[in-house]
């Protein structure tokens, strides 16, 4: 016998149903997620600015408005900014002029990093051109790329461009590691930050400190030009009695454990693929560089190095508890020299990546939004905060290291930043190079890729199975997308 | 006759209209999300119908079964343990005392906290560098300097989680079990005593049943509830180290939001909502046996 449902039961049916589907829809569609959701790519730490005294000395008398020589007419025109909150304070400085050199306003969008990728992607895809210019990562092209406006013709273009801006000043391998595209330029390099070994000047430069490890290894204790040479100094600072260990290592799985194998495999002679586009990660380089990542940890790393991301890092080696780190320098070198959180100010520098100088990059470009529905605006936005001007501007107000290589033998970035700072990042500036960003799988890769360098570095695999299970993992990513 | 047989449906077409366009059009659009190979960011194009290409995938995806085993693991140790942990507290703190009120308020307290702040308080509990956790077990000698402590070791870490997530979630269970045994009559526990029942036996023959639709709701709530765990796994350890604590609404979440593979990520989220949807049904007919006692 069928038995009849009530219509009081059959609602509390379809209610508890629904809710069910929509809380798991939710979760699916991260209705949870926390503001702070990681894995948004790349992204390097905020910078921290340098001392405010420091910052208004500088800018005084220093910054000069770039005179209007184009042609261009854009009077009335809005453009629709994203970008996200860091950068925000010299912006602001460049909307006030971009409405007084154009008669154009510019409307803000501000949102933290990973809020910022989603936003925008989900916008470019529907191709609403909510969006004309936007802070965009490098890690991110392989997203991105097909929604953002080739530049080219916009720079090449006498009535658009500025004629005094200088675009000789962007490194073309920089452009083309960081800004392109399928060839074309998409956008300017606007913060770079990449990765670079940094180190305490007070231990490395020690006379009693460099007697001793000449006595114990024959050599000069200088700041590592190989990766021998790096094993050898941090295993002489590792003091664990004295709360001093000899290499930051960020071991919690996220994008910074897999920016630290990066920084190894590309010195031991790895590349992502090969010429078809295979991936060729389990290479010789790709296992040596798991194995000495993990060895660098387990020998090296203080206690709680595998639940640690950059902030963890970055804190204990300003505590003065690691002699050397990899790092992304724009935090941890500018904000080593703030006393109120650094107990190292004054005894930090940097060089590049042991073995060649090739470390992970990372940093922010600008770019246009390919439906922009006002793209010279959109340009001339973009090139006003890439002048010279607000360049040092964003230096000088949140301590964004300079996407252009002339600011790095200019005062105010030089008299900031340790002596010899400035030419070693922008050395390694045009040698550092990002993770895979050309395919639209890029984000599978690189998470992939974390996964099991954190297995790895966790013991859970040996460095070899873990190498060939991401390869593994990579070819099944990219057959799936048919890209090969 | 007409009003009275479809009059009142008539008056639910407003909430039935919205309940439809916010509710039931997205599953239905998840739904054929859910049998295309759709990458957002290869546009429109890659939208291919694969019929049960993402199903047949998804069978032999080994982190989405791990993350399936993480995800029981988790349900089972977490639910478990606040429960447990909840009446213990609830059969201690029932009755009335001198200070009873203050010290309720203070167990209250997690309850009120956002799942993030709470993931971020334990994650430098648990730290071997600042937490105080690893300097007391230090300081006793339990645990050495150079051992992977905490989150970081993969066969505590899934634990640590259920652990915060006790902490978090006990005071509910606390909550409601109190209320629960404020309400049985004391004429039960009187005539129980009359007849010579002790502590124990007071327990087991007139508390526990009469919690008992409660402790269902609870426990099936809960589990609905931690099969969607998300924020403390994210929080605390991103899922690792490697896979070990890959819940499976972050790998939704990874596929949906990270890889933007919306139809791989759709199937997947079909597979959680079948689950999810086994235990609402339990949870209805509990409710509705609870209804009738």
């Amino acid at each position: 016998m069928r038995r009849r449902i009530s219509r009081r039961n059959f609602v509390a049916l379809v209610a508890v149903t629904l809710g069910s589907f929509g809380t798991a829809q939710l979760t699916a569609c991260g209705g949870q997620a926390p503001a702070s959701v990681p894995p948004a790519p790349q992204v390097t730490t905020a910078p921290a600015a340098p001392p405010k005294a420091v910052a208004t000395q500088q800018s005084a008398g220093q910054a000069t408005a770039p005179a209007v020589t184009s042609t261009v007419n854009i009077k009335g025109a809005n453009v629709k900014y994203l970008v996200i909150a860091t950068m925000e304070p010299s912006a602001r400085e460049a909307e006030k002029e971009f409405k007084d050199l154009y008669g154009a306003s510019v409307t803000f969008s501000i949102l933290p990093t990973t809020t910022l990728r989603d936003k925008f992607l989900v916008e470019a895809v529907a191709r609403t051109g909510a969006y004309d210019v936007v802070n965009i990562s490098p890690w991110w092209i392989g997203d991105f790329g097909p929604f953002l406006e080739p530049i080219e013709k916009y720079v090449n273009d006498p009535k658009v461009a500025q004629p005094d801006f200088d675009y000789k000043d962007y490194n073309p391998d920089v452009l083309k590691a960081y800004c392109s595209f399928e060839g074309k330029t998409i956008g300017l390099p606007y913060r770079a930050d990449h990765m670079m070994l940094v180190y305490r000047t007070d231990l490395l430069e020690d006379p009693k400190e460099k007697d001793a490890f000449k006595a114990k290894y024959g050599a000069e204790l200088v700041p590592p030009k190989t990766w021998d040479e790096h094993d050898k100094i941090a295993e002489f600072f590792t003091r664990p009695d004295k709360s001093l260990w000899g290499s930051a290592v960020m071991g919690k799985r996220s994008h910074q454990s897999g920016a630290q194998w990066i920084n190894r495999f590309f010195s031991f002679g790895g590349q992502y693929f090969d010429a078809k586009g295979v991936p060729t990660i389990n290479s010789e380089a790709g296992v040596k560089a798991m194995g000495h990542l993990v060895n660098t940890g387990k020998k090296f790393g203080a206690p709680g190095y595998l639940t640690h991301e950059s902030a963890e890092a970055r804190q204990m080696f300003w505590e003065g508890k690691y002699a050397l780190s990899e790092a992304w320098p724009g935090g941890t070198v500018v904000g080593a020299q703030d006393p109120k959180q650094s107990k190292v100010v004054g005894k930090v520098n940097g060089v590049v990546m042991p073995g060649g100088g090739i470390g992970c990059g990372g940093g922010w470009f600008l770019a246009m939004s390919a439906d922009s529905k006002n793209k010279v605006a959109a340009f001339k936005w973009l090139e006003l905060l890439a002048t010279k001007k607000y360049v040092k501007r964003a230096f000088e107000l949140q301590g964004e290291m300079p996407g252009r290589l002339s600011p790095y033998k200019e005062t105010y970035v030089q008299s900031t930043l340790p002596k010899g700072f400035a030419e070693q990042f922008a050395t390694a500036f045009t040698k550092s190079l990002p993770p895979p960003n050309r395919y639209p799988e890029d984000s599978e890769l690189k998470s992939e890729l974390d996964r099991y360098v954190s297995e790895a570095m966790s013991g859970i695999k040996p460095p070899k199975q873990a190498m060939d299970e991401a390869q593994q993992s990579w070819v099944d990513v990219l057959k799936r997308a048919g890209t090969i | 006759m007409w009003e009275k047989r479809y009059f009142p449906f008539l008056l639910t077409l407003p909430a039935t209209v919205v309940i439809a366009l916010v509710v039931i059009y997205p599953i239905g659009y998840a739904g054929s999300l859910a049998f295309q190979n759709w990458n957002l960011r290869r546009g429109a194009a890659s939208g291919a119908f694969i019929g049960l290409g993402n199903f047949e995938r998804l069978v032999t995806d080994s982190v989405f079964l791990q993350s399936l085993a993480n995800t029981a693991y988790y349900v089972v140790v977490s639910v478990t343990l606040e429960f447990l942990a909840g009446l213990a507290l609830a059969l201690i703190l029932h009755g009335s005392f001198r200070g009873v009120a203050i010290i309720r308020s203070i167990i209250m307290m997690p309850l009120f906290i956002v799942p993030v702040v709470i993931a971020l308080i334990w994650r430098i509990l648990y730290n071997q560098q600042f937490g105080p956790i690893y300097y007391v077990l230090q300081s006793l000698g339990l645990t050495s300097t150079d051992s992977q402590f905490g989150l970081a070791n993969p066969q505590w870490a899934m634990l640590l989680i259920a652990g915060t997530s006790v902490w978090q979630i006990m005071p509910f269970v606390f909550l409601i079990l109190v209320a629960g045994m404020q309400s049985v009559p004391i004429e039960q526990y009187e005539a129980a005593k009359i007849d010579g029942a002790n502590t124990l036996q007071e327990f087991l023959h007139i508390t526990l049943p009469w919690l008992k639709p409660l402790i269902m709701f609870i426990l099936l709530f809960r589990v609905m509830e931690s099969l969607k765990v998300f924020d403390l796994v994210i929080m605390l350890t991103g899922g690792g180290p490697g896979s070990v604590t890959e819940v499976t609404s972050l790998y939704i979440y990874r596929q949906a939001f990270q890889y933007m593979n919306m139809g791989y990520a759709s199937a997947l989220a079909f597979v959680l909502l079948a689950v999810v949807l086994v235990f609402s049904v339990i949870l209805i007919r509990v409710m509705r046996v609870q209804k009738t006692v």
